[in-house]
């Protein structure tokens, strides 16, 4: 069972993306900062993150920024309600984009999708 | 009477029919066409001939020559230039004192001369032309007539609101010798657009007698196939040299010596030329086969037209085609409809030629090759598009603009609709001319294109690792040969194309099944100026910078004219590198430099590092993938040699993992790793399999026996620009220099050698080596690798040349020597035994 990381500065969504990907057969950790990311990442072994770009008055691609350069095996989906950070090169380091929308199959597709990537690549 | 034959064109709407031959010996039912046209006016008792020639004339004159043997008498004129039709009849003007009748070398015609003879004469005419009527006026000049049918009007190639009539002009004329008077001497002077209109501004005796009968001009590849469809279906009458053989309801002609093979099926008009072999069980119908030629069993031949030699193997299926001289047409191939094979071609067996090709002469077309285009220029069609994870071929030879274009649409309908590749070339003209051909083909499949434009490999694979690029394309002339572009494809993870991938593109490429978008939703073009920066920021994690800046080491690059001279000095130098750089600027008109010239340019950096006093020299290859080392003494390394230096640098610095490298790889980075509690990966030679090693978490570089080298922390992908950075970084973190950490390499010697061997027999050589080795220590990852305890031999096949590599490697150098030439001369002698 692949471990998530969710990190959303909204409580709601966490709740939603929590219940939705445990369906889906994912074991799931939610954050709600990115301090809390950090120190969830230092503690646990997680098979994927999925951040927000916008926490408060934090950054997602900043944390995004650190965990490629910290723990680069760790594969990071980016999930925000603009499309606009798709060009700002400092999040072409994630694996994966998706805009927030009421319908999650994208986010779960992609999930699934990096996942299995990921899977595949470290076969030897 | 007299008569001129107009046999001076060049044939080219006849191309490639009319390569070897000028245009009017072109057989027609196995003689050329003019043979027919003298003929014709022998019926009508007009002997006296003059033939106007003026390309490859010998050709001609050697098959006529005085026309005693045909009953009449022939007299050549050659003009020295181009003098338009009327211009070259005034040429011979001195033979032509009385009546004379003008015809085309190249028609076919049943008309009855005799009555345009006579009605010209009854006429008291200057010029009489011959008229017909025909389905399709535009492409003739159309003639208007009075009731008298006095010429009234002339209309050149109308259009078809010009066309008032469907009566034109044959090109048959009856003329007085006073008609040389409106000729001028020495001009450039043609019977449609000068002499007609001029005669009928001066109101002279202009006639036009139309005529009904068969009137074809045989002015180019489908109408030459057509005429031979009027003939073999009785509309027109001619001449066959080959004797009528009685067989029922079948009209068959039959040379001298001809051999029909039990069970030959033959049905409608069949014509074989003297000598010619059918083998059993061939199905034949309404075809004309030359001389000299044979038709293996199985073979089924519709419509079509055979010159001489050709060779036609078994099961081959040819409809309504034209295959000229010396062809050889391979075991169960396939010809549609309209093609053209030209002289001096061989087609692979089981090929496909698809309808309406045109082949050039003296061309190869592999063995299972599917043939959708012309072939023109280049040698060879291939079997398959990819070599590997690329296209290759002469740029605007083999590569030209429109196959470029075909292949962007198969590759844009292999991608999801509304998907994005990243497009980037290097710096020449030539990879920018096919690059923008390409994306069009991308676009009408409805797929977007992010142009990086002129950027190295490394640069777009690096991008292709994130999101919002389903692929890449790069390219960029070959190293090998600047004629030759190359196009590279990677996949969405930036590594090259798998087989799979490219055999995907090359089924649409073939079937032509291309997704056209609608005229709405084509693909669109955006930049992505952002890459370099994104590129920079990953290039700068990847490094120790504080380790760098501490020791401002001073390193020579040759950046060999290649993109990469566009970021990676500005890198160094922000990692405080003192950089000397050469050939740094873009050179669009000259290209990279070649491989000729690598050893030159190695020699120059070397002599260049030792003045200087630097730490190290870098030779980075045009595609930037590549790296050549020269240490502090101004020693070059063997590629070898930088593997095991490189593999020794990381584990003294720290690294702790596995070391991914190719089976030749020297068995010091055995040694090397195993000593520091590393471990090593052996892959194959190629370089997605050592690429794909590199994606794994515990690798921590993977490195090619060519200089290449990728180190998964920043990317898993070949790339010279890091790996440049990355050598003077582990060069400052030892602190000694180069050339005394490659003292500390364990001591081998190794050997590479190639032996020629072609591609059939190269299945049976590994089988030789493989019984060879039954005994043996052996390993299977690639080719076959023999052990004799550490020492060890390697047999490869080359997978794209017809060579196979030997690769010995032994603690001692005779040791190696003598393995290295055992096994190349084992090769050699197996080579011979397949033979027999």
């Amino acid at each position: 069972m692949a471990k998530l990381l969710v990190v959303d500065d909204e409580a709601n969504i966490r709740l939603l993306y929590s219940q939705e990907l445990s369906d889906e057969g994912y074991q799931v950790v939610t954050a709600g900062s990115a301090l809390e990311a950090v120190e969830k990442l230092e503690s646990e072994s997680f098979d994927l993150a999925v951040i927000d770009i916008k926490l408060k008055n934090e950054s997602g691609i900043e944390l995004l920024q650190r965990i490629v350069k910290e723990r680069h095996t760790i594969p990071v989906i980016l999930c925000t309600a603009f499309s606009c950070y798709k060009d700002d090169f400092s999040a072409w380091l994630a694996d994966g984009y998706v805009v927030k929308s009421s319908d999650l199959q994208e986010l779960k597709d992609e999930i699934a999708r990096v996942l299995a990537k990921r899977q595949r690549l470290s076969q030897p | 009477m007299k008569a001129v034959i107009m046999a001076g064109g060049f044939g080219t709407r006849m191309q490639p029919l009319t390569c070897n031959i000028p245009k009017p010996m072109v057989p027609l039912m196995n003689r050329p066409i003019m043979l027919h046209i003298v003929e014709l006016l022998k019926k009508y008792g007009v002997t006296d001939l003059v033939m106007l020639l003026y390309h490859q004339p010998s050709v001609i004159k050697n098959f006529f020559r005085d026309g005693a043997d045909l009953g009449v008498r022939i007299t050549y004129v050659t003009p020295l230039e181009d003098m338009g039709t009327a211009g070259a009849v005034k040429c011979a003007e001195k033979y032509l004192d009385e009546r004379f009748l003008i015809i085309s070398g190249d028609l076919l015609t049943d008309f009855n001369l005799q009555k345009v003879i006579d009605f010209h004469e009854a006429n008291k005419a200057l010029s009489t032309i011959t008229l017909t009527s025909v389905k399709d006026p535009l492409q003739f000049g159309v003639v208007i007539t009075d009731k008298e049918k006095r010429i009234t009007q002339f209309l050149e190639k109308p259009g078809w609101g010009e066309v008032i009539s469907d009566t034109i002009n044959t090109g048959i004329y009856v003329l007085e010798p006073e008609i040389f008077k409106y000729i001028p001497e020495g001009e450039n002077f043609d019977f449609s657009q000068d002499l007609f209109p001029l005669l009928l501004k001066k109101k002279a005796p202009l006639f036009g007698f139309p005529v009904k009968g068969y009137w074809r001009d045989i002015g180019n590849t489908d109408s030459y196939r057509e005429a031979h469809h009027d003939i073999l279906k009785g509309k027109v009458s001619v001449k066959v040299d080959e004797p009528r053989r009685e067989m029922a309801g079948v009209d068959l002609r039959v040379g001298l010596d001809v051999r029909l093979g039990e069970g030959t099926v033959v049905e409608g008009t069949v014509v074989v030329g003297d000598n010619s072999q059918i083998q059993g069980g061939a199905e034949i119908k309404d075809t004309v086969i030359g001389r000299n030629c044979i038709i293996e069993p199985g073979v089924k031949l519709t419509r079509v037209v055979v010159w001489d030699n050709a060779y036609i193997k078994k099961g081959a299926k040819v409809v309504d085609c034209v295959i000229c001289n010396n062809v050889s047409v391979g075991t169960a191939t396939v010809m549609e409809e309209g093609g053209v094979i030209a002289d001096d071609t061989a087609i692979g067996e089981e090929s496909y030629i698809k309808r309406d090709v045109k082949i050039w002469p003296r061309k190869l077309i592999e063995a299972g090759s599917t043939v959708t285009g012309n072939l023109i220029w280049g040698e060879r069609w291939k079997k398959s598009l990819f070599e590997g994870e690329m296209i290759k071929g002469l740029t605007n030879i083999e590569l030209t603009p429109e196959f470029v274009a075909k292949l962007g649409c198969a590759y844009g309908t292999s991608l999801p609709k509304g998907s994005h590749v990243l497009v980037g070339r290097d710096t020449t003209l030539s990879s920018r001319m096919l690059k923008r051909s390409f994306l069009g083909g991308i676009l009408s499949a409805g797929v977007n294109v992010r142009d990086i434009r002129m950027v190295s490999l490394p640069i777009l694979r690096y991008k292709l690792r994130t999101f919002g690029e389903v692929g890449g394309v790069h390219f960029r002339q070959s190293l090998e040969d600047p004629a030759t572009t190359e196009i590279v494809f990677l996949d969405a993870d930036g590594l090259d194309f798998s087989s799979s991938m490219g055999k995907n593109i090359e089924r649409i490429f073939y079937k032509e099944n291309f997704r056209r978008a609608h005229h709405m939703e084509p693909g669109g073009i955006t930049e992505l100026p952002q890459v370099m920066d994104f590129y920079r920021e990953g290039f700068f994690r990847g490094v120790d910078q504080q380790l760098i800046r501490g020791s401002r080491p001073k390193v020579v690059v040759d950046f060999n004219h290649s993109p990469a001279g566009q970021i990676l000095p500005q890198i160094l130098n922000d990692l405080g590198c003192e950089v000397i750089g050469l050939n740094t600027y873009l050179d669009e008109q000259r290209g990279s430099k070649t491989v000729d010239e690598k050893p030159n340019s190695l020699q120059q950096l070397a002599k260049i590092v030792m003045t200087l006093e630097a730490r190290a020299g870098f030779w980075l290859d045009p595609t930037v993938e590549e790296v050549v080392l020269v240490d502090e003494t101004g020693r070059i390394c063997q590629p070898e040699e930088f593997l095991a230096l490189m593999t020794l640098l990381m584990v003294k610095t720290g690294a702790r993992g596995a070391f991914a490298v190719p089976v030749s790889a020297p068995s010091v980075i055995e040694e090397i790793a195993q000593e520091n509690g590393c471990s090593v990966r052996r892959t194959k030679s190629m370089d997605r399999s050592m690429i794909e090693a590199a994606i794994s978490p515990e690798v921590v570089m993977a490195g090619s026996m060519a200089g290449r080298f990728a180190f998964p922390k920043f990317q898993a992908a070949f790339d010279g620009m890091f790996t440049i950075a990355k050598t003077i970084e582990l060069s400052c973190a030892t602190g000694v220099p180069l050339s005394r950490v490659l003292k500390e390499v364990p001591k081998s010697s190794f050997l590479q050698g190639k032996v020629p061997c072609v591609w059939e027999k190269k299945g049976g050589i590994m089988r030789k080596m493989s019984e060879d080795s039954l005994d043996k220590e052996a390993s299977f990852i690639d080719g076959i690798k023999v052990s004799f305890g550490n020492d060890w031999v390697l047999v490869l096949p080359d997978q794209y040349q017809p060579v196979i590599h030997v690769v010995a490697e032994a603690k001692d150098p005779k040791t190696a020597q003598k393995l290295l030439e055992e096994y190349m001369q084992k090769v050699e002698r197996w080579k011979k035994e397949l033979a027999q």
